[in-house]
């Protein structure tokens, strides 16, 4: 019979062993649900990005009740509410301006009365949820209405602020053409269980 | 008893380790790969959704670019291949597009064009490339159809907008709107409006490359005049009978910048003597003897006013009920030998001509119901009759004609045609009417909704800056409509 008493030498090897095993091993696992938890969060949000975005393309106005009520259902799982939550959803639509646009904003079309002639601009940029979390990579226009997002024509025609820098460089847009731009974003801290993340949240944007 | 053989202990040691890398190995990790990688593919699945849904929708979009059907197609196949590679860059997880992406445009006999999008992607192979699986081919496709639109683009050309300077920009912004429809497929027609409602563009699918085309149509515009909503809606619901497509998408857009204030009717002469307002002093009621037009004289005509919204002041009339166009700015009396008001500028036509507003315009709208009217009070041989001499009243009478309008117009079955509703600016003095506006689309924000017609929606735009969004808006609901 085997001697497995506390006496004998080897009691204790096999618990060292896995300890020895966890090392190594229990970092890879934890790394694993790490991103998978991650790769579903971003699959839920890029979900959502598209739900979202394209509820905007086709006229929903979400700085409504209403149609933010139905945000927090797109975003079920996510938690994402009205004020705070994790999330934050960016809303805006993006117009190149061509000479049209700079007549019928009582400009002439030139760049000297019309600045952001052949310019990417906001004509509408709005945020909800919890709007503290992420500010946009393609630029915040501070003249836009805080009620219903518009941006004057004086404004998206004239101030370099209401650029929308960096969209030209996703798509090529022709005069007068307009898109929706929809970005999400939600925090993932909570899912860098290792520390491996380098980033804290999950982005996903729309265009329609 | 003899204790277990030291030589059997050292082949145990290690046991676990060994026990649970193949766990891990054989189990546990194929598993989490299996997940991770079938996660991956259903992110790209996602991604790869999106973008299709959004090149067949920005192609459905763009089908309105270009003179001729097959610049259209072309139009549409670049964009759509654009907003594809925007949402899904090629690299994207480290995906690439198996093969090109096919975008097909195909039309029918039923009024509309479908574009197809259909993309398939590589996903590379994390874990299961262990396996032997280097990666997986993931695709997915999107349609968008487009049907063709009728639509009859009504615009309030009254001295307002003259007033506020803004006419030429009203003008571009309503020409650029034109630009979001597509020349050979869909059908645009103008009528603007003043006292007179004018046909200055009939429906034509050539509104872009026909002579003269709509947009060079509107740079004539000129604002003067009264605001004559009923009439130019009616108008409008005619040229869309006219044309006959139920199969279309039949859309009225009603832009204005104030509150209706003229009614069109056959008024009746003012037979007998009665205490009104007179045109010289409008705030005092004082006797007014019958009218002096002769025995059967016919008053077919536009009474306003150009008070505002006071209780008391200037009201006008009797006008034709036509003008020659977009940029006549006159407004002229009807011809009524032995009347008063002829060659007065029609500011006597209240005190000494008309007897009162009847309670249906010169279409069939009904002049009473939404907003409440001045009557004459007991005691006139008019009593119980709308006033024709104060303006409140003829605000009324002409804000529920056009109310009435749009209703009859949307419970044509046939045609199921939708209105679209758009206000500009307003002052204090004469603020804009936003629920008449909403009631003008059936917007469900309206205090008459009807679930049951086919709802509009109506646009704000508070000053002239606002009016290219609210003009995109709105040409954003009819393509999503449409599609």
């Amino acid at each position: 019979m085997r001697n497995s008493g506390p006496n004998n030498p080897e009691h204790g090897a096999s618990a060292i062993e896995f300890a020895f095993c966890s090392l190594v091993l229990m970092p890879l696992l934890l790394g694993c649900l790490s991103v998978g938890f991650n790769l579903v969060r971003a699959t839920q949000v890029a979900q959502f990005a598209r739900d979202a975005g394209h509820l905007y393309a086709y006229g929903i106005d979400f700085t409504q009740g209403s149609a933010r009520q139905m945000l927090v259902m797109l975003a079920t799982g996510l938690n994402f509410a009205l004020s705070g939550g994790s999330g934050e959803v960016i809303f805006s639509t993006v117009l190149m301006v061509g000479p049209n646009d700079c007549t019928a904003g009582g400009l002439q079309a030139n760049t000297g009365s019309c600045p952001n002639l052949n310019q990417a601009v906001y004509t509408q940029w709005y945020k909800a949820g919890n709007t503290s979390l992420y500010t946009s990579s393609f630029g915040t226009p501070t003249t836009a209405d805080p009620t219903t997002g518009i941006i004057n024509s004086s404004s998206y025609l004239r101030d370099s602020i209401a650029r929308a820098n960096g969209v030209s460089g996703l798509m090529t847009l022709s005069a007068s053409q307009s898109v929706y731009l929809t970005e999400v974003y939600f925090s993932s801290s909570d899912y860098n269980i290792t520390g491996f993340l380098t980033g804290n949240g999950v982005y996903a944007r729309a265009i329609f | 008893m003899p204790g277990p053989s030291s030589d059997a202990l050292p082949r145990e040691r290690g046991a676990t380790l060994v026990l649970l890398t193949l766990a891990l190995s054989l189990v546990a990790l194929p598993l989490v790969g299996i997940a991770i990688d079938g996660t991956a593919c259903y992110l790209v699945r996602v991604k790869l959704s999106q973008a299709v849904d959004a090149a067949a929708l920005g192609g459905a979009r763009s089908l309105s670019t270009g003179l001729d059907l097959a610049s259209q197609t072309g139009s549409a196949t670049a964009t759509a291949l654009s907003y594809l590679n925007a949402n899904f860059p090629t690299g994207l997880m480290g995906a690439t597009y198996s093969g090109t992406p096919t975008i097909t445009i195909t039309q029918n006999s039923t009024m509309s064009r479908t574009v197809l999008v259909q993309a398939s992607v590589a996903v590379p192979l994390t874990f299961l490339r262990i396996a032997g699986f280097r990666s997986a081919t993931v695709s997915d496709t999107g349609q968008a159809t487009r049907r063709d639109v009728n639509l009859m683009l009504v615009v309030d050309r009254s001295s307002s907008m003259q007033t506020a300077g803004v006419c030429p920009a009203m003008i571009a912004n309503a020409q650029a709107f034109v630009n979001y429809f597509s020349d050979g497929r869909d059908i645009l027609g103008l009528i603007t409006f003043t006292q007179a409602s004018s046909l200055d563009f009939p429906p034509a699918s050539n509104f872009k490359s026909g002579s003269p085309s709509l947009t060079s149509v509107l740079g004539n515009l000129q604002c003067a005049g009264n605001t004559s909503s009923a009439m130019a809606l009616w108008q409008a619901y005619g040229q869309i009978q006219g044309v006959n497509q139920p199969g279309r998408l039949n859309v009225i857009v009603f832009f204005t910048d104030g509150r209706p204030d003229g009614v069109t009717a056959t008024f009746p002469v003012k037979m007998a003597k009665d205490t009104r307002y007179i045109w010289s002093s409008p705030d005092n009621q004082v006797s007014s003897p019958p009218s002096l037009c002769p025995k059967g004289a016919i008053l077919n005509g536009v009474i306003a006013q150009w008070a505002g919204d006071s209780a008391t002041g200037t009201t006008a009339g009797v006008f034709k009920v036509a003008n020659s166009g977009i940029g006549d700015t006159s407004t002229l009396s009807i011809s009524a030998p032995g009347c008063t008001f002829t060659g007065s500028a029609g500011q006597t036509a209240m005190t000494s001509d008309v007897a009162y507003i009847p309670t249906q315009d010169g279409y069939g709208n009904s002049t009473t119901g939404y907003k409440t009217s001045a009557l004459f009070p007991a005691g006139s041989p008019y009593a119980g009759q709308i006033r024709p001499d104060t303006p409140t009243s003829i605000t009324a009478a002409s804000t529920n004609a056009a109310d009435a309008a749009a209703s009859r117009i949307r419970s044509d079955t046939n045609f199921n045609i939708v209105i679209f509703s758009l206000g500009l600016g307003g002052t204090a003095a004469e603020p804009l009417d936003l629920d008449f506006l909403r009631r003008v689309a059936n917007d469900p924000l309206s205090s008459s909704y009807d679930p049951t017609r086919p709802a509009g929606h109506f646009y704000y735009a508070a000053d002239i800056t606002q009016l290219r969004t609210a003009y995109q808006a709105v040409a954003s609901q009819i393509l999503r409509l449409s599609q």
